[in-house]
């Protein structure tokens, strides 16, 4: 039974997604590319309910019963598919349109299998449509035709001995939904291919796998998969387990106790696939003592929340989530709380917001982003952006420069006081290890020589800077120091106008030395420096030439671009 | 490019000059001077001297920038110190210089022995007053006016150990001083130790 779809999702979400039920394993992160964009999800009312007037349909295959004695019996695979179709059925919690179960022998077959899955090719496809596609059996590995280790679902009548011939290629079902027009696509995989738990390997490939100490040779399903959303019972390589007092596969039993609204995260009345992963997720966890880890991934971001249970009622709270490899294990901290771990979602009060991501007492981003109701955010995008972000820095500054001995700047030039503007240039040197800073400044001043003989002589100067350095920076979190070689050229002015002398002396070099800064990224835009420089020169003072060395100090507010 | 900028680095281009800001002129006026006579010079710079013109102006240049005291001979019997801190290379106006009456140091020079050597001079170390031929006849020579102060008086003669001394005078006084100069060779006496 179907009822009308109530669920409002924004026209931004209209984005392919597919479920899939399979067992235990693969879990490597896909490239996202250029999907891993922020995508503000607002709640505007019209876009919503147009986006939302799609239909939910499901496929769950189960497959407990095998015809090769070889393949254990798996006592709930049948029942996972069937519990879980009972859920989404439910008006009142999945109100999924249509959901077929394949759970007897004859429907879980190679060929009932492929022919259900043409059959749900068939159904006309609207992009707004949800499919979830779910599988729960024994996986494996084998070698194909061309030699090449793939991974297989094993049906109802696959050999033992001839997995390749008869068992039912993952990449055929790739390929299956790949065909299906709608685009809220997501992928359940109840299964594994570790050889444990709910998978059984060929002696052959066992015994290669046992000599091999890096991952398993086929890619995880999820980077090869073009289904929005892909949902593991476990990690790649993780054994996925049945369990007889939950009378089911784990991470399945999570999953359907997660849609009967328990799963909400950010209450806004619909339970999405990703909240229903991670509240299947952290129980799991929980419930196997950390030895069974659902995995999902997500390859178009901003896809979520495609809606599994429930309505949207009410704009959610503001959410920021990460299904990424690179995250896994940080902590999310919203102003200084523990607010949860990840991968995962983990709701944020609304307003400014202080996050950070921490893993033990390393600081790997953090920043005030501003969260409004509803909105969702992906947190490797807003991490990205600050680690690929700004390269440039353009920055007004403000010091003194002046010789270093005060014998020089009492008989020669006083110190300058100088203002200018400066442009760095973040990792553009050495593979990005080093940065690049040039500069120019000048000033100008009225102050009096010390003369030992010649008294207290007034004396106009300028001075014009124009400098480069280039060295690396470290950063601990939003402070970073700097360092390494510079080079500036130098014209400097002093000019008497006197009773007796009115004259004007100039004197210009280029000069090696050194630079050290302080940087304090107090905002994602903007920045403080303090940067100190040594400069060595030979200045002709009264007909001799003299080693002298210059010091620096320039303070300077930055705009990051 | 590179070498051009090298060189620039070890040579660089133009410079500093403090030279020229190492001395100042010193200019004012001395009242009811006697232009023929009248002069200004540094105490212990006796080249630096300047006449004054009819209405006593001077002008003194090449003054060392530091603190001096001018040496000034304002007619034929008034004379005056005066400290003055000379800028460089610019002019500092002492305004008005008033002359008291000046000290006169009357110096008899003999051998010891009745005579007058030979070409005897006296001179005021530091300031105009040197080679002051001491009278032949008389073995004596008045020199002044001299300002207050204390001063090292030289007196020299062909044949004769110089013989220096410190006298101090007061405005208007009149000092006699005799000195007794001995042939070279006999050991002399000289204030010097």
């Amino acid at each position: 039974m179907l009822r009308p779809e109530e669920v409002r999702l924004s026209r931004l979400l209209l984005i392919p997604l597919m479920l899939g039920v399979l067992a235990l394993s693969a879990c490597r992160t896909a490239e996202s590319g250029e999907k891993g964009r922020v995508v503000r999800v607002r709640m505007e009312e019209e876009a919503l309910v147009s986006a939302q007037a799609g239909e939910r349909h499901a496929l769950l295959i189960g497959i407990p019963e095998y015809a090769d004695s070889a393949w254990n019996r798996l006592l709930y695979a049948g029942k996972d598919a069937e519990d879980l179709g009972r859920v989404l059925a439910d008006p009142v919690r999945g109100g999924f349109k249509s959901v077929t179960v394949l759970a007897r022998p004859e429907q879980t077959t190679r060929q009932s299998v492929l022919n259900a899955l043409k059959a749900l090719e068939a159904r006309p496809w609207r992009p707004q449509d949800v499919v979830v596609v779910y599988v729960s059996a024994h996986g494996t590995l084998a070698r194909d035709e061309t030699g090449e280790l793939q991974r297989y679902l094993v049906t109802h009548d696959t050999s033992f001995r001839d997995v390749p011939g008869t068992g039912l290629e993952m990449a055929a079902l790739e390929r299956a939904l790949e065909r299906l027009g709608s685009r809220r696509r997501v992928l359940v995989l109840a299964t594994c291919h570790s050889g444990t738990g709910k998978s059984l390997l060929p002696p052959d490939v066992r015994h290669e796998l046992a000599r091999t100490k890096s991952a398993f040779a086929p890619r995880p399903l999820e980077a090869a998969s073009r289904a929005s959303i892909v949902l593991s019972a476990s990690d790649w390589g993780e054994a996925a387990r049945e369990d007889d007092a939950l009378a089911n596969d784990i991470y399945t039993h999570f999953l359907i106790q997660a849609l009967d609204g328990r799963g909400d995260r950010n209450r806004d009345g619909a339970v999405s696939a990703t909240e229903a992963h991670d509240w299947a997720r952290r129980h799991t966890w929980a419930y196997t003592n950390g030895r069974q880890r659902p995995s999902a991934q997500i390859l178009e971001v901003g896809a979520d929340p495609v809606l599994l249970a429930g309505a949207l009622e009410r704009p959610g709270q503001p959410e920021v989530f990460s299904y990424s490899a690179r995250l896994e294990g940080f902590t999310l901290k919203v102003d200084g709380q523990a607010a949860g771990e990840l991968p995962g979602g983990v709701v944020v009060p609304e307003g400014k917001r202080r996050l950070e991501l921490r893993k033990g007492g390393r600081v790997l981003w953090e920043d005030t982003v501003a969260l409004e109701a509803g909105e969702r955010r992906e947190l490797e995008s807003l991490v990205r952006r600050a680690s690929e972000g700004p390269r440039r820095t353009v920055a007004l500054e403000a010091g003194a420069l002046g010789f270093l001995d005060a014998r020089s700047r009492e008989q020669v030039l006083p110190a300058s006081v100088l203002a200018g503007v400066g442009l760095r240039l973040d990792g553009v040197l050495l593979e990005r290890r080093l940065d690049v800073w040039v500069d120019v400044a000048g000033g100008q001043g009225r102050q009096s020589l010390q003369l030992e003989l010649g008294g207290v002589v007034p004396v106009r100067h300028r001075t014009l800077l124009v400098g480069a350095a280039v060295g690396p920076t470290w950063w601990w979190g939003p402070l970073g120091l700097s360092t390494g070689p510079r080079v500036a050229g130098l014209w400097l002015q002093r000019s008497f106008q006197l009773d007796l002398l009115s004259r004007d002396e100039r004197y210009v070099t280029v000069w090696p030395g050194w630079m050290a800064g302080l940087s304090w990224r107090f905002s994602p835009a903007f920045v403080l420096d303090a940067k100190a420089q040594l400069l060595w020169a030979y200045v002709p003072v009264d007909g001799r030439t003299r080693m002298v060395g210059f010091g620096g100090l320039m303070l300077g507010g930055g705009y990051r671009f | 490019m590179a070498l051009g900028l090298l060189g620039l680095a070890v040579a660089g281009c133009g410079g500093f000059e403090n030279g020229p800001l190492g001395s100042g002129t010193v200019r004012g006026r001395i009242v009811d001077a006697e232009p023929d006579v009248a002069m200004v010079s540094v105490l212990g710079r006796p080249e630096l001297r300047a006449g004054v013109s009819q209405d006593g102006r001077f002008e003194l240049a090449g003054v060392p920038a530091t603190s001096v005291e001018l040496f000034v001979v304002a007619s034929r019997t008034r004379a005056v110190r005066s400290a003055v801190v000379a800028q460089g290379a610019r002019i500092v106006d002492v305004g008005d210089i008033q002359a008291p009456p000046g000290a006169f140091i009357t110096v008899r020079v003999s051998d010891g022995q009745g005579g007058v050597p030979s070409r005897a001079e006296v001179e005021v170390d530091g300031t105009v007053l040197d080679e002051i031929e001491v009278d032949a006849t008389s073995g004596e020579v008045r020199v002044g006016p001299l300002p207050s102060g204390c001063y090292e008086l030289k007196v020299d003669a062909d044949e004769v150990d110089e013989v220096k001394e410190d006298v101090c005078l007061r405005e208007g006084e009149e000092l006699v001083r005799s000195v007794i100069l001995v042939p070279d060779g006999d050991g002399g006496e000289d204030d010097d130790p």
